[in-house]
């Protein structure tokens, strides 16, 4: 049998004209911590509710544990669902929330009891088995919910957006939480959401969307460091985006400038490709000046963040290049208006080409 | 309406001109029309029922035997028992036909929930003098129900349906069907729908995930439909009157007839306070059960 504890076969699905999810097809592997990221109205959510039973495919078929999921209803799948707004009942104490869904497999008192206090240690809240809803932060119905699905020892675990109410720090803090429980009880979590830096943070692999496709699918850095299409590249943090000809596996001709570029695989000589450069893999000033890839241009914007600085500089040819630099000296280095040079060394130009391979 | 809008203008800080000018003016009007057209024939209606009626004629003096009569003769005891019957047979009859709709409502497409409602309040537009009698031709010997059923050979000849129990029993249910399904559904349609996918997710299946979630989320708009259209049940008159026969009078038919044919004004005030009694005392016990629900839920 396969590994895969969740395997999509050429999944496609319509509503009424408008197509979701176009022919997608992957696998998340057993105990992984697998996001689903793209721009809303990508086809995440769509294939999550593929996954749990809501939805059912147009055409292609999903597999759970190497089963065809076709005929069966949610209430009889080995999965569970964090809500993005988490649906607690509101009627049910913390205890009768958690407890739910083992009495609905008839479980025994004395089993439910038991199982229900394994999660209050796993989730770290004892003593909240009688507290009503209304009574819980936001952070604590979080932790309920996803007690509330794992007490069921599902296959698969799916998180559907749940930390978009709490606020950044309470996020920060939750994403390492949920890491935990994941590593604790060994399930495989498919994570659905839009932010980037929460992807990167949490997931062993993440499979980027786009347009009802999936773009690409690898771990956080292959996805951050390689993007395979002119959309991972842009989705995925901040980038520089050349568009250009492949002149040979190692130079790109873009406008009036050839940059010096990586190993360019998937295209040949002549090619349309574009170019992705991290603005934090740009040097400027005398840095920049030896490297192979090195322009002059006037700042035309600094926008300082604190930690770092990051400079646009019109480097001519209608072409802009962002640097992000390090504050490690007190004060600015630039102004706008300043004629300063800016590079990078040819690795840090990755190779997308036009069409997706 | 005088009295929901004062809060919000007391809290206002500018609104400091004297209390009981502005409470006068806000309350006095609805308060003047209570007391006039509500509080004064009550009291009349209890004057009235001690008094003695002898020979057609009310004697202004004391006596307890019109609520004696009214407690001892069988008669009126069943009338009343009747009136109850009906109404919690009412009562269950819209809150089974009555819940599938509001859920229905409550769960449709917002562009098309307008329509439904439309539907559902158009009725309201309508004299429940013509909705009663629209029952009538439906329901007569040569009315369309019967003629229908000849007409397809399933009967011989007329069924008698009018002026009995079932033609009581329907005509009540249809006419206050609406004041179940409204809180029904203000209630239902509060109801998160990524509820019922919770519980479903978490292994109920559709009946299951009524019972357990959907249910008792909306037991307040149960409690508020039933207590409704039972206390508009068992004080109808026109129905009971339109549709049924004799044996279907109910309180507010015995009521008036004590009035207006016999002219017992202190008998009919006796069954009237009597009423009033029942009815308040049921509202009570009604209300300790629907907190206690509350309490228990929540």
């Amino acid at each position: 049998m396969s590994d895969y504890d969740v395997e999509l076969r050429r999944v496609t699905k319509r509503f009424g004209q408008v197509i979701a999810v176009d022919d997608v097809s992957f696998g998340i592997r057993r105990g992984e911590f697998f996001s689903l990221l793209g721009p809303s109205g990508c086809g995440k959510t769509t294939i999550m509710r593929m996954i749990s039973g809501f939805e059912t495919p147009t055409r292609g078929e999903v597999f759970i544990a190497g089963e065809a999921m076709a005929a069966r209803p949610p209430y009889r799948r080995p999965t569970n669902l964090v809500f993005q707004h988490l649906s607690l009942f509101p009627h049910m104490t913390v205890f009768q929330n958690i407890a739910f869904g083992l009495e609905m497999k008839w479980k025994g008192k004395a089993e439910i009891r038991d199982r229900v206090e394994r999660m209050f240690a796993l989730i770290q809240l004892p003593g909240f088995a009688e507290r009503k809803i209304s009574q819980l932060s936001g952070g604590q119905k979080q932790r309920i919910a996803i007690a509330r699905a794992l007490v069921n020892e599902p296959t698969v675990l799916l998180l559907d957006e749940p930390l978009g109410a709490l606020d950044l720090k309470l996020r920060e803090q939750m994403q390492l939480e949920l890491k935990r429980i994941q590593r604790e009880v060994g399930t495989t979590f498919v994570y659905v959401t839009h932010d980037q830096k929460e992807a990167i943070t949490m997931s062993n692999r993440i499979a980027v969307m786009d347009a009802g496709r999936v773009e690409q699918i690898d771990d956080a850095t292959t996805i951050y460091e390689r993007p395979r299409t002119p959309f991972v590249a842009g989705f995925i943090g901040e980038t520089n985006l050349f568009r250009g000809r492949l002149v040979d596996s190692g130079t790109v001709a873009c406008e009036a400038i050839a940059i010096r570029t990586g190993a360019a695989d998937g295209a040949g000589a002549g090619a349309p490709v574009h170019v992705s450069v991290r603005p934090e893999k740009v040097r400027i000033g005398s840095r920049a000046e030896a490297l192979p890839n090195a322009f002059t241009g006037a700042v035309d914007e600094v926008v300082y963040q604190g930690a770092t600085t990051t400079y646009r500089v019109d480097i001519g040819g209608g072409l802009d290049v962002l640097a992000t630099v390090q504050n490690a000296e007190v004060g600015r280095l630039y102004d706008r208006g300043d004629r300063i040079a800016v590079g990078w060394e040819p690795e840090a130009a990755v190779v997308i080409p036009e069409t997706a391979p | 309406m005088t009295a929901a809008s004062l809060p919000r203008e007391g809290a206002a800080p500018e609104a400091r001109e004297p209390v009981a000018a502005k409470l006068a003016v806000q309350l006095g009007p609805g308060l003047l029309w209570l007391v006039a057209f509500f509080a004064v024939p009550i009291v009349l209606l209890l004057v009235y029922s001690f008094y003695r009626f002898t020979d057609g004629v009310m004697i202004e003096t004391f006596t307890l035997e019109n609520y004696a009569r009214a407690l001892h003769d069988t008669i009126y005891v069943q009338v009343f028992g009747k009136s109850l019957r009906y109404g919690l047979v009412v009562t269950l009859a819209c809150l089974a036909i009555g819940y599938p709709v509001a859920y229905f409502l409550a769960r449709a497409a917002t562009r098309r929930r307008g329509l439904l409602f439309l539907a559902l309040i158009i009725p309201f537009w309508t004299s429940i003098v013509v909705r009663t009698y629209a029952w009538k031709m439906l329901l007569g010997t040569n009315g369309l129900v019967n003629y229908t059923l000849e007409a397809l050979g399933l009967i011989g000849a007329p069924i008698k349906m009018l002026y009995n129990e079932t033609a009581v029993l329907v005509g009540l249910t249809h006419v206050f069907l609406p004041f179940m399904i409204l809180p029904l559904y203000a209630v239902l349609e509060k109801i998160d729908p990524s509820l019922e996918e919770a519980a479903m997710d978490l292994g109920a299946d559709r009946a299951r995930t009524f019972l357990r979630v959907i249910l008792p989320l909306s037991l307040p708009g149960i409690s508020t439909g039933c207590l409704l259209v039972f206390i508009l049940t068992i004080g109808s008159y026109l129905t009971p009157d339109l549709l049924g026969g004799p044996s279907e009078m109910m309180i507010s038919n015995l009521i008036r007839s004590e009035y207006y044919v016999t002219f017992n004004w202190p008998f009919g005030g006796a069954l009237a306070v009597l009423f009033l009694i029942i009815t308040l005392a049921m509202i009570v016990v009604y209300n300790r059960l629907f907190k206690l629900e509350r309490i228990v839920g929540n």
